[in-house]
């Protein structure tokens, strides 16, 4: 009653009149500075590689000039990679790599990336296929069944804890004697390893999201296991999977270690290409690298884009308990 | 539409009993509860039942079928779960048609799947939702997406593990008397699971009450009211906190004639109707007896039909009636009284019951003797 009655002017909120001080003025400038410092800092060697791969071979790292935007941007430097023939380079009369390299009128382009991109494309994709259908299964035979007991989930971690350098080279010899070696496939199976504890532990605590009524209803309205798993729990973690496989895809795609000594020439991968990309005559062709490794950003970029949605809710999964 | 009969249904969870030899007969199409507190037992009777369990020992009759052995999904059960365990990735029609389009045997075809969809729908009052994501759904609406959704397979038997505690009351209350009336619309067995004794009694024929895995009592809801086979039931049933007082008896003749009030020794109750509780007592000892607040009332302290004085210490208005709590020799003891004649705190005041509302248990066992 009390509060009923009480007069409205008690129940305004109580406002006071704006002080003007230096802090108040200094802080938001402050603030954004900081800010600011931190994105220049973070966002200067993208903005290096994307301004380096649209600048021509004589602005590349000429003595004693830099150029912090290309003069006469030219696309030679993704057509190079891409082993596009142009002759646009010529008519400008401007120099070009493949000119440097003599590789323009038919004779093989030494910095055609494109069966190393394929390469790439094809071991990154099979690895993070190999990875999801192990991990995924695995993931929830502990999350729902408390497979393998409760150390099962730390001793799989534990694969990740040395570091992928200490068995390469005996792995190196295994691969060579079972003529996995420099084979994309061969390296797909060993990204499916190395990357298949990140998609149990991942996968396994949006599994445990998902309460056990859920596959437990459809069990009961005639499901099998497997019917159960497919049609009622695994739709409900797609936020989480669609995640699991962005993570793991980057992963597979960005290696360069495990390519570096498990392939040769056959099944080099787009990374191991690009470190190797610089010829006698020019040095450091930091143009078609800066190119390749712009192309290289595209496919997780793109995936990242069109999963956008599920990834947001995927990535804060279990942030909120019901 | 079939009887339940669980035979000595024994689950035990590694050291854990969680059902130690459970009888019960569930006749059909009616509406049993299985009741007590958590971890007594109550949902793992209900997942041996839909078959998500085995049971350690014992067997379940559907009929005079044993069924221990068939898979979940041949059993012809609906379950509905406490947290709706809807398919958030699908429509409410999608939902309820998932039970019939799972089916591997007699697939119905797409008109009649749709008329069953919209009937169900209809019967629950989710005609205007059928195209909504569950996902957007209320509480309120997501349960009764789960109701539909077991009702739509027209099982021979209904299960539902406490399907309202997570719903506000006040469409918890409309939904117990909506599940009573489908329940007697169309003659379905039901099973119960709840913890909640009012969700219970206002809505069962029967009902089981169990403890620690055991069953303490199997009747009607009249009867677990009136006769509560032992202290734990007296205890468990009742919306207000049951009284329990300590009682000594005195034997004459070889006999227990009266039950005096440990708290005032002066009043003593004639016990001689209840067989139970005078045979093979010699000496004197002690008892336990209850009566429930509803049967008590609060009178002068000095009135000749007081039996125990009591202190007041806290009031509870609940509309109708007050909760008065009171405390009597360190005992607490609580009463049902009218608001308008509402005591103080630290009143002093006489309870008074009438010795026909008073049982007796055995301070060992626990059991009612009457």
């Amino acid at each position: 009653m009390g509060i009923v009655d009480a007069p409205v002017e008690a129940r305004k909120p109580v406002v006071e009149a704006p002080s003007w001080s230096v802090g108040r003025i200094l802080r938001p400038v402050g603030r954004w500075g900081a800010i600011l410092l931190f994105a220049l800092i973070f966002g200067f060697p993208l903005y290096w590689v994307v301004t380096m791969s649209f600048k021509p071979l004589a602005e590349w790292n000429p003595p004693g000039k830099v150029y912090w935007w290309p003069d006469n941007s030219t696309l030679n430097n993704y057509k190079s990679v891409l082993n596009i023939q142009s002759d646009s380079g010529a008519a400008d009369g401007e120099l070009s790599v493949s000119d440097l390299l003599g590789s323009s009128s038919g004779a093989s382009n030494t910095n055609n990336a494109r069966p190393y991109l394929k390469n790439s494309a094809l071991a990154a994709t099979l690895g993070t296929l190999i990875a999801l259908a192990v991990g995924i299964f695995t993931a929830y035979g502990i999350a729902r069944f408390r497979a393998g007991g409760r150390m099962l989930p730390f001793q799989i971690l534990q694969l990740r804890m040395f570091p992928p350098i200490a068995v390469i080279i005996p792995l190196l010899f295994m691969w060579v004697y079972l003529g996995l070696w420099d084979t994309w496939y061969g390296l797909a199976i060993l990204y499916g390893a190395v990357t298949f504890p990140f998609v149990v532990w991942l996968m396994r605590s949006f599994f445990q999201e998902v309460p056990r009524e859920i596959s437990e209803a459809a069990i009961v309205d005639g499901c099998t296991q497997w019917g159960a798993f497919f049609k009622a729990v695994l739709p409900q973690v797609k936020g989480g999977l669609a995640a699991t496989a962005l993570f793991v895809f980057i992963l597979n795609w960005s290696d360069f270690l495990i390519a570096l000594v498990m392939t040769q020439d056959k099944a080099k991968t787009a990374p191991v290409f690009l470190s190797s990309l610089q010829g006698g005559g020019t040095g450091q062709q930091y143009g078609v690298q800066a190119a390749l490794a712009m192309i290289l950003i595209l496919p997780p970029a793109i995936f990242g884009l069109l999963i956008q949605r599920y990834l947001v809710r995927g990535l804060t999964f279990g942030a909120i308990k019901r | 539409m079939a009887k339940i009969t669980l035979d000595n249904l024994t689950k035990h969870f590694g050291d854990l009993h969680a059902v130690e030899g459970l009888n019960v007969d569930v006749p059909h199409g009616s509406f049993t509860a299985l009741l007590g507190p958590s971890g007594c037992g109550k949902t793992t009777t209900m997942n041996m039942i839909s078959g998500l369990e085995q049971p350690t020992a014992g067997e379940i009759y559907f009929d005079e079928f044993p069924i221990t052995k068939l898979e979940p999904g041949n059993r012809n059960v609906g379950f509905v779960f406490q947290n709706y365990a809807i398919f958030t990735h699908m429509t409410v029609y999608e939902n309820l048609a998932f039970g019939l389009r799972v089916k591997k045997k007699d697939k119905l075809a797409k008109a009649d799947l749709d008329k069953r969809v919209r009937s169900v729908a209809d019967t629950v009052g989710l005609s205007a939702a059928l195209d909504r994501n569950a996902s957007r759904l209320s509480v309120n609406d997501m349960q009764k997406v789960a109701l539909g959704r077991s009702m739509i397979v027209e099982p021979a038997i209904f299960l539902l593990d406490e399907p309202f505690s997570n719903l506000d009351s006040a469409f918890r209350a409309y939904m117990r008397t909506e599940l009573k009336r489908i329940q007697h619309e169309i003659g379905q067995t039901m099973v119960y699971v709840t913890h909640d004794q009012v969700e219970a009694m206002s809505m069962a024929d029967k009902i089981a009450v169990m403890d620690l895995g055991v069953l303490q009592q199997y009747a009607t809801p009249d009867e677990l009211y009136n006769k509560p086979a032992n202290r734990f039931v007296a205890n468990f049933i009742g919306s207000v906190l049951n009284n329990f007082l300590p009682a000594t008896y005195k034997t004459a003749n070889g006999t227990a004639a009266a039950l005096h009030l440990a708290i005032d020794g002066s009043r003593s109750i004639d016990v001689s109707d209840r067989k139970a509780a005078i045979e093979g007592r010699t000496g004197t000892g002690s008892l336990s007896v209850s009566v429930r607040p509803e049967r008590t009332r609060i009178v002068a302290p000095d009135a000749e039909e007081a039996t125990i004085p009591a202190r007041v210490i806290l009031v509870e208005p609940l509309g109708a009636k007050d909760v008065v709590h009171m405390e009597s020799g360190g005992i607490d003891v609580r009463t049902l009284s009218q608001p308008s004649a509402r005591p103080r705190i630290g009143d002093n005041v006489g309870l008074a019951f009438d010795e026909a509302a008073v049982h007796v248990f055995d301070d060992d066992t626990g059991l009612a003797l009457r």
